[in-house]
């Protein structure tokens, strides 16, 4: 179980997430790869597929958010179930 | 096959045809060779035949690639390049005019040359030394070596961040020195002898610059896009715009080089047949094969050190003057 603030953003190193849960108390914000913004304005990113599950924390409420990794393009994916409270910030 | 493919496509058929020749024919011997050099061969440079007959492209200076590249589009915007994953996972962001000619420009160049590595979280000896010797399997054929250095090597490996992936070509040089450019996430010297022939040499063809080509438009084409919307979102949770953006953009042909799609390829993912329009899988290479070994030999050619400045040459390397005589385009004929 994962305490956190309403606010609260929760990053995971992971190739994909949902929530099962709770939407209205958290909400997956995107699924990320990592990036770098050269010194000419080039924004760069590594080839392969993203690396991070970004979520955030909504409003007062409980949550059950899946995060999951592995290799994308085979269907046998390693997933994680987390349980969330959020309080009020 | 639009004009910018077609250029591309004669540029690396001219590198080809220069390092076939380094490497089957003895020193390269252009026909101007007798002929001082630096001196400027535009509109006189013609060649009645003969074995290294060609005709070489000149480039710009540096400070003039941005404008020129500018010039390019204004006259025509099929001259635009994007690059296929850089510009889906930047959707919405405007690159600068400096990315146009540095997007087409993660190539290493002929000559030949060493990369060093040096590794963010240590690591044993043995495992380091595997990682670089999987790494060199490029090398067969390839003039890009790998070897390990105690200082901070311009390729950084990483095993304890997500996933494995790398930084294209000479992007690397682009990346914070504290920062990794490839990640193999916990390999171990426990990781089976047929992942570091997968994902080791993978990776570091990615570091050659070397594209996913799975991402290319043929292979794209063979993905029904309603499957792999229904697949990803199953075992990902990835929305449409995601999938879009991860498996149905395909690469710019503009910024291709390289041979017809290889499904076998290293550089190619196994693609479950549950996403194919057909049901048959997109195989995916577990090793570099043949078609990859030739190519990165004919891009990077393995020559001595006395032949490289003659390749250089011959490929055309920037030309030069004084900033002084440099041209101003009139935008009244770009329009």
């Amino acid at each position: 179980m994962l305490h956190v603030r309403v606010g609260d953003l929760l990053l995971f190193g992971a190739t994909g997430g949902r929530v099962l849960e709770g939407g209205t108390a958290v909400e997956l914000v995107g699924v990320f790869s990592p990036g770098v913004v050269s010194d000419d304005g080039c924004v760069l990113s590594p080839a392969g597929p993203p690396t991070s599950a970004l979520f955030r924390a909504l409003q007062s409420g409980q949550a059950r958010i899946e995060v999951i990794r592995g290799d994308p393009w085979q269907a046998t994916p390693e997933t994680r179930q987390i349980a969330i409270v959020v309080a009020a910030a | 096959m639009c004009d910018s493919d077609q250029k591309l496509r004669q540029a690396l058929m001219r590198i080809a045809e220069v390092a076939q020749t380094a490497v089957d024919s003895g020193p390269y011997t252009d026909e101007d060779d007798s002929k001082p050099h630096g001196e400027t061969m535009r509109g006189s440079h013609t060649h009645a035949g003969g074995r290294n007959a060609h005709c070489s492209i000149k480039q710009l200076p540096d400070r003039l690639v941005e404008k020129a590249a500018k010039t390019a589009i204004s006259i025509n915007p099929v001259n635009r390049v994007s690059f296929g994953p850089i510009g889906a996972v930047a959707r919405g962001l405007v690159l600068s005019p400096a990315a146009i000619s540095v997007l087409v420009g993660k190539y290493w160049g002929p000559q030949q040359r060493q990369l060093t590595v040096s590794f963010l979280d240590g690591g044993p000896s043995d495992l380091r030394r595997r990682i670089i010797q999987h790494m060199n399997a490029w090398n067969q054929t390839a003039g890009i070596s790998f070897v390990e250095t105690r200082g901070v090597g311009k390729v950084r490996i990483s095993r304890n961040q997500a996933g494995y992936w790398s930084y294209l070509g000479t992007d690397i040089l682009h990346i914070p020195s504290n920062r990794p450019t490839l990640n193999l996430q916990g390999f171990t010297m426990n990781m089976p002898e047929r992942e570091f022939h997968r994902v080791v040499r993978h990776e570091a063809g990615h570091t050659l610059g070397f594209p996913h080509e799975h991402m290319r438009e043929e292979l794209v084409a063979l993905i029904d896009p309603e499957k792999a919307y229904d697949f990803f979102l199953r075992t990902q949770g990835w929305s449409r715009e995601m999938v879009d953006q991860q498996v149905l953009t395909p690469l710019s042909q503009d910024t291709i080089m390289g041979t017809p799609p290889d499904q076998d390829s290293i550089m190619c993912y196994q693609l479950p047949g549950s996403i194919t329009k057909t049901g048959e899988p997109i195989r995916g290479g577990i090793d570099i094969n043949a078609t990859d070994a030739a190519f990165a030999g004919r891009i990077y050619p393995k020559v001595s050190a006395e032949r490289a400045p003659s390749i250089q040459a011959g490929m055309g390397l920037a030309d030069e003057w004084s900033p002084s005589e440099d041209v101003e385009v009139d935008e009244e004929m770009v329009q």
